[in-house]
């Protein structure tokens, strides 16, 4: 709705520009005709040739500046008395040498005389006539009534404000046109952004956009397509060396068992098994941690979503840390709202177990010393917000500003845990803050 | 059947080493009768003539997949079956178990777990009387009856109510760990127990009056803040 007031006023500002200008425009070539013609013939000259004329014994004459002026405009020219009788004449066409009667004067004084355009002049001797060439003039004569002058002023104006609304509903119409063509073009493109484009009709005065527009989309797709074909074949190539390392390192960790019973074993051999088997455990811990977030990565993990107890969820993962026989020097609180008890929310509670796990293995991982971990959650009325912090030394800046950025870290640092803690929550449309001191998760409920 | 280690097993996965790693492990732990397979041919074969009681079957085979091999086999007989497979995804797992097979191990696995889930399978399948011997349960100078349902001291003999007595018992089977609210309400009420913490409460403060000398200081029932109870081992 925006865009099209914006189109509308757009097109009428315009269009009031465009008459704007015009009527200036027209209103200066006009005055420049008038200037240009008007002042070429007027009567003001005849008045000045009726002073040239001269009353002498043998009639009427002109005088020789009075004949230039005379020749300068007109090609004829003739003096009635009162009765009609030609008492002076210049050049006078041989047809017109009569006697003329006052009907004759009243016809011709304001059109024509035999197709000689002609004017006339009261003077003191009578009546002066000049008369132009044939067809050099156009004469007509304007009659209004006098009540329609003095509306004068109230009829342009109201003929300007028809005028203007039939402007205005003009570019209403043709803005409405433009923006409607406009709109599919609009729509287009917001296809592309969401991915749910469809080819657009090629025609109107969009054709050529739509065209180009459709071009896009279509190199689009297909880069699209070639993209999630190359993540799906890195996920299944993931996918497929995990399952290769788990039988050989399935044997490893076998033997390394079978081993460790040995009774022949010396103290030194026995601390060497035993490190096999955690490096093993190790390995087998970053081949599920790599194939899991590889899949994430690309959303080919699929999620089960059940509703489940959030409070209850939380329990289990502490419960779990607990009932391990942590070291003493790792203590972990739990403290939960009564009002969460009635909190169910939708999700993949294996992979919440293992976020949420992550996070606290985490803590224990960097803090050989030992430390406090906190499992806190405020109730908020659109959303749940789990923190989860500790007493140790917390998360390094590098490490939060690589979670932030999704960056690679270096070969040292190893942020594959809370890179998986990261995908899971964001895969249930959720936030994850991480900071020096605590990592916030915010659930919508 | 009264030992289960005279069980007929019957392993197969396509993995030589995987094959002899097993085949040396139940050896070693006692197991007398062992047969292995490497495809679904041999497997078939074996089935049908071994008749085992229980087959440890991977699900990626050379000639075939665990799942309709266990199909095969479940028209034979009843024996239960657990897949160790190298297939860690859940889609994999779900699919196993709902098609019954007893158990899902995912390679690599720790060798204990495997033997402590096999032998856990064989005598859920083979040795039922073994569980429901009489279960009885020492705290202090206290001895409880799960089967009677009874607390005896050296002086008097009280009696437990059943939701007392599907507390301790839930306690009792997880006895030294700590049991949260959820899956206590769960044991008493079942899945949709919204609602019951309070009541769970009052059920242990009546637990507690019955089994420990002191209620208000437990020594054998202890409180974990925010997250559950614990029923304490025995020194």
């Amino acid at each position: 709705m925006k865009s099209l007031r914006k189109i509308l006023s757009n097109f009428i500002l315009t269009a009031l520009l465009i008459i704007l200008i015009t009527l200036i425009f027209n209103f200066c070539i006009y005055a420049c005709f008038v200037f240009y013609f008007s002042t070429s013939k007027s009567n003001i000259s005849l008045d000045k040739i009726a002073k040239e004329l001269t009353q002498s014994n043998s009639g009427v004459s002109l005088s020789s500046n009075g004949l230039d002026l005379l020749q300068s405009k007109y090609s004829w020219a003739m003096l009635l008395d009162d009765n009609g009788n030609i008492i002076w004449d210049w050049q006078l066409p041989s047809d017109l040498f009569k006697t003329y009667t006052s009907s004759d004067i009243a016809s011709f004084s304001k059109w024509y005389l035999k197709d000689y355009p002609v004017n006339g002049w009261n003077t003191k001797y009578g009546l002066l006539i000049v008369g132009s060439p044939k067809r050099s003039l156009w004469k007509s004569s304007l009659e209004i009534p006098t009540t329609a002058v003095y509306k004068f002023p109230v009829i342009i104006l109201s003929i300007l404000i028809i005028n203007f609304i039939f402007i205005l509903l003009l570019s209403l119409l043709f803005g409405y046109r433009f923006y409607r063509s406009l709109r599919i073009i609009t729509n287009g493109i917001a296809g592309l952004a969401n991915q749910s484009y469809t080819p657009l009709p090629e025609k109107g005065m969009t054709e050529l956009l739509a065209k180009h527009l459709n071009q896009t989309a279509t190199l689009l797709n297909k880069q699209n397509d070639f993209l999630s074909k190359r993540d799906s074949a890195r996920t299944r190539w993931i996918s497929g060396v995990s399952h290769d390392i788990r039988t050989p390192l399935s044997i490893i960790m076998g033997y390394t068992d079978c081993l460790k019973s040995d009774a022949a074993l010396s103290q030194k051999q026995k601390k060497q098994i035993s490190t096999i088997e955690e490096q093993s455990f190790q390995i087998k811990k970053l081949i599920e941690d790599l194939n899991l977030t590889s899949k994430l990565e690309y959303n080919m993990h699929p999620l089960r979503f059940t509703k489940y107890k959030l409070s209850a969820l939380l329990r289990k993962v502490v419960t779990d840390f607990l009932n391990q026989d942590m070291d003493d020097k790792y203590q972990i609180y739990i403290d939960l709202p009564s009002s969460l008890e009635n909190i169910f929310l939708l999700g993949d509670t294996n992979l919440l177990y293992r976020a949420y796990s992550n996070i606290i293995l985490n803590s224990i991982k960097h803090n050989k010393n030992g430390c406090h971990i906190n499992v806190s959650v405020i109730l908020e009325s659109s959303y749940v917000s789990i923190s989860f912090c500790d007493s140790g030394k917390g998360i390094p800046k590098k490490i939060i500003e690589l979670l932030k950025t999704d960056s690679e870290p270096d070969e040292k640092t190893h942020i594959m845990g809370l890179r998986i803690v990261k995908q899971i929550i964001l895969a249930h449309n959720s936030e994850i803050t991480f900071s020096n001191e605590q990592i916030i998760i915010k659930m919508p409920l | 059947m009264n030992n289960i280690l005279k069980s007929k097993i019957l392993m197969v996965d396509d993995n030589d080493e995987i094959r002899n790693l097993l085949f040396n492990l139940l050896k070693k732990e006692g197991y007398q009768s062992l047969m292995t397979a490497k495809n679904c041919k041999e497997a078939t074969n074996c089935f049908q003539n071994y008749v085992p009681d229980i087959v440890i079957l991977d699900i990626m085979l050379p000639d075939g997949d665990g799942f309709s091999l266990m199909r095969a086999f479940r028209l034979i007989s009843d024996a239960p079956v657990l897949f160790l497979s190298a297939k860690d995804e859940d889609n994999d797992r779900l699919l196993g178990l709902g098609l019954g097979a007893d158990d899902y191990i995912t390679k690599p696995f720790l060798p204990t777990e495997l033997l402590l889930r096999l032998s856990a399978i064989l005598k859920r399948t083979y040795l039922p009387l073994h569980n429901i011997t009489t279960q009885t349960l020492t705290l202090g100078i206290r001895n409880i009856n799960f089967s009677s349902g009874v607390v005896t001291t050296p002086t008097q003999t009280i009696a437990l109510t059943a939701k007392e007595l599907t507390l301790l018992k839930k306690l009792n089977d997880n006895r030294g760990n700590i049991v949260t609210f959820d899956s206590l309400s769960d044991a008493v009420w079942g899945e949709n127990y919204y609602g019951y913490e309070n009541t769970l409460m009052v059920h242990i403060r009546r637990l507690r009056e019955k089994i420990e000398d002191m209620p208000s200081e437990p020594k054998w029932l202890l409180t974990f803040r925010g997250l559950g109870y614990k029923l304490m081992k025995g020194d």
